[in-house]
């Protein structure tokens, strides 16, 4: 078993764009399941100047794919892009990631098990290739709006450089919790490689309100080694905006982290970058735990409530009041009470926050609205 | 103006063509506008200008005009650029078109409610197929309007639930007159089991089994 020095990686750096996307997935991935199925599919084209640590800067435009499949129970992914380099050559990447969870009972509801497994592979256009297989156990402790995991996964790597692969071992643990469209994930890793321990904490920061969705990143290592290349800190972040349900655009930049696995070097980056999708998707609250399906007997004497936590004043506007704004008030328990007078049918409808923001309250079936956002569903019942 | 009726325009001079084809169209724009006066009083004449052609045909074509307008006016409401808001509603318009045709195509002798063909334009958004909204007309007794069967149908399967699942069991549902009150429960109780980390078709087993509704496909919970 060998392991790479950062100063071997000097000729080939420029092949090293999965870093970030592996540690953001990375973290990711340690998220808890999905309250129902999704499918993403994604095309980014971006343009992007990158200072590797060891490199001068140059420009690399790229471009990207993303295929997903999420469901409560099962998630797979696909990545794959290509990159050129400003005098530098080309590379193209791929990863995959698999992950399932389960319950082990019914009566332990907060607990879920995880198995993961990731495979990346890339190559540069010099014949230089590098591969990685990582594969994970977790537990969950997952409740609505907070949640933790501990866990440990054991990964290889091997690059042209090496006659053997790199192998290490990656106890993890965190915690992430979620306050209206604001997520936020703390993560600890102690990668073990070549006997040398790499302890690193992550915090990702995401939100999504409206047409953005933005994602803000930072953490640090420190080895057991006196000193380390491997020893830094990285801040960065990306915003989305999207100008219809299918085109959004795309900047970020910042600092991301050397990978201690495959020896890949930091850098600093900006990109701006335009993506394409057939339709724009949101991550699935947890929190969505029900339909809001009311008789019309309930309908109809104003018994819909809906929680909207934090908001000091909600109105609604939907189908049935030709999308009129009308002021919600609250009932004791502090939810937001729907006028009475819904017949039976189907309405969409959309709740606008303190006069600015339009939501879908948690716990709503809801569709993809066509202005950039999503509508919810009443659903009323007869009988 | 649709093809079935050009050959007799064809036969008509040029100036009763023009007359007529003049008339129809003050009828519809008199039409789109007369059954909702408020529309036009809250829509901004650009707003309206983009709309406007866009519903003549939706009324024209028999689509479910009353929840394009709604697309409109939620425009207004979220203050939407005027030439969104078209773009919105014309592709709306498209995918009722698209699932009544389909609909009319599997069911040539049934009457689709607009309720209905909106319901089904958003089921297959999430995945639902027409083959799979056709059973669940087809387990139609009579008369009863399918909205909230099929809107829920769509939410299960959003929620993970296999299409072909799903639809025997609302299919079911629709066939044997559960009242929609318990059926409407099925999301909420499929979520429960779900998020005790079962498969999404035991999830749906487990909803059955507690609200008591016979499981049209025998399955036992966890099975």
């Amino acid at each position: 078993m060998t392991f790479f020095d950062a100063s071997s990686w000097r000729e080939t750096e420029p092949g090293r764009t999965t870093a970030l996307l592996c540690s953001l997935a990375l973290i990711w991935m340690t998220s808890p399941p999905a309250a129902c199925a999704q499918a993403r599919w994604e095309i980014d084209v971006n343009a992007s100047r990158i200072q590797y640590d060891t490199l001068a800067s140059l420009n690399a435009p790229s471009l990207s794919s993303m295929v997903e499949w999420q469901s409560p129970s099962f998630l797979a992914r696909l990545n794959g892009g290509i990159t050129g380099f400003e005098g530098a050559g080309w590379s193209t990447q791929g990863r995959a990631d698999v992950a399932g969870w389960l319950s082990p009972s019914d009566g332990l509801g907060l607990l879920r098990l995880e198995v993961a497994g990731t495979g990346a592979a890339s190559r540069h256009s010099s014949g230089f290739d590098s591969f990685l297989t990582r594969g994970d156990a977790r537990v969950h402790l997952a409740g609505r709006r907070v949640g933790g995991w501990g866990g440990m996964g054991v990964a290889a790597a091997k690059s042209s450089f090496d006659t053997e692969s790199v192998t290490g071992i990656v106890p993890t643990a965190g915690l992430w919790a979620q306050s209206g469209p604001l997520r936020a994930t703390l993560s600890y890793a102690h990668t073990s490689v070549a006997g040398e321990r790499y302890p690193e904490t992550n915090l990702v920061l995401a939100s999504s309100r409206g047409p953005v969705d933005v994602t803000a990143y930072g953490g640090f290592r420190r080895s057991t080694l006196e000193s380390s290349t491997y020893d830094q800190e990285w801040l960065g972040g990306s915003a989305a905006v999207w100008v219809n349900s299918n085109v959004a655009l795309v900047l970020s930049g910042g600092r991301y982290a050397s990978d201690v696995l495959q020896g890949l070097p930091g850098g600093d980056f900006v990109s701006l970058g335009i993506r394409l999708t057939p339709r724009r998707s949101r991550p699935i609250s947890r929190m969505e735990v029900a339909p809001i399906v009311f008789s019309s007997e309930r309908a109809r004497s104003g018994g819909i409530s809906l929680r909207v936590p934090g908001a000091e004043r909600v109105e609604i506007a939907g189908d049935w009041n030709d999308w009129q704004l009308e002021p919600l008030v609250r009932d004791a328990s502090g939810d937001w009470l729907v006028p009475p007078g819904l017949g039976p049918g189907v309405y969409r409808f959309n709740l606008r926050v303190d006069g600015e923001r339009w939501i879908v309250p948690d716990g709503v079936p809801e569709v993809e609205g066509g202005y950039g956002d999503r509508v919810g569903l009443l659903i009323i019942s007869e009988g | 103006m649709s093809f079935t009726r050009l050959p007799l325009m064809a036969r008509l001079p040029l100036t009763t063509r023009l007359v007529l084809a003049g008339a129809a169209h003050l009828v519809l724009a008199t039409a789109v506008g007369a059954q909702q006066p408020e529309f036009t009083a809250r829509v901004d004449a650009q707003t309206l200008a983009v709309v406007q052609p866009l519903l003549e045909d939706a009324l024209r074509d028999s689509l479910p005009v009353d929840a394009l307008r709604s697309k409109v006016l939620e425009g207004v409401a979220k203050r939407v650029p005027a030439a969104q808001i078209g773009r919105v509603v014309s592709e709306l318009a498209d995918e009722f078109r698209a699932v009544r045709t389909g609909l009319r195509e599997r069911l040539p002798s049934t009457v689709l409610a607009d309720a209905e063909i909106v319901a089904a334009a958003m089921a297959s958004r999430h995945g639902v197929a027409l083959d799979d909204l056709r059973a669940v007309w087809e387990s139609r007794p009579n008369g009863s309007s399918l909205d909230v069967a099929v809107t829920v149908l769509g939410e299960l399967v959003r929620r993970g639930v296999p299409a072909q699942e799903a639809t025997e069991v609302m299919s079911y549902l629709v066939q044997e007159r559960v009242p929609l009150s318990l059926a409407a429960q099925i999301p909420g109780k499929f979520d429960g089991a779900a998020g005790a980390g079962v498969s999404p078709v035991a999830a749906l087993t487990e909803a059955l089994r507690v609200l008591n509704i016979p499981n049209p496909s025998g399955r036992r919970p966890g099975g």
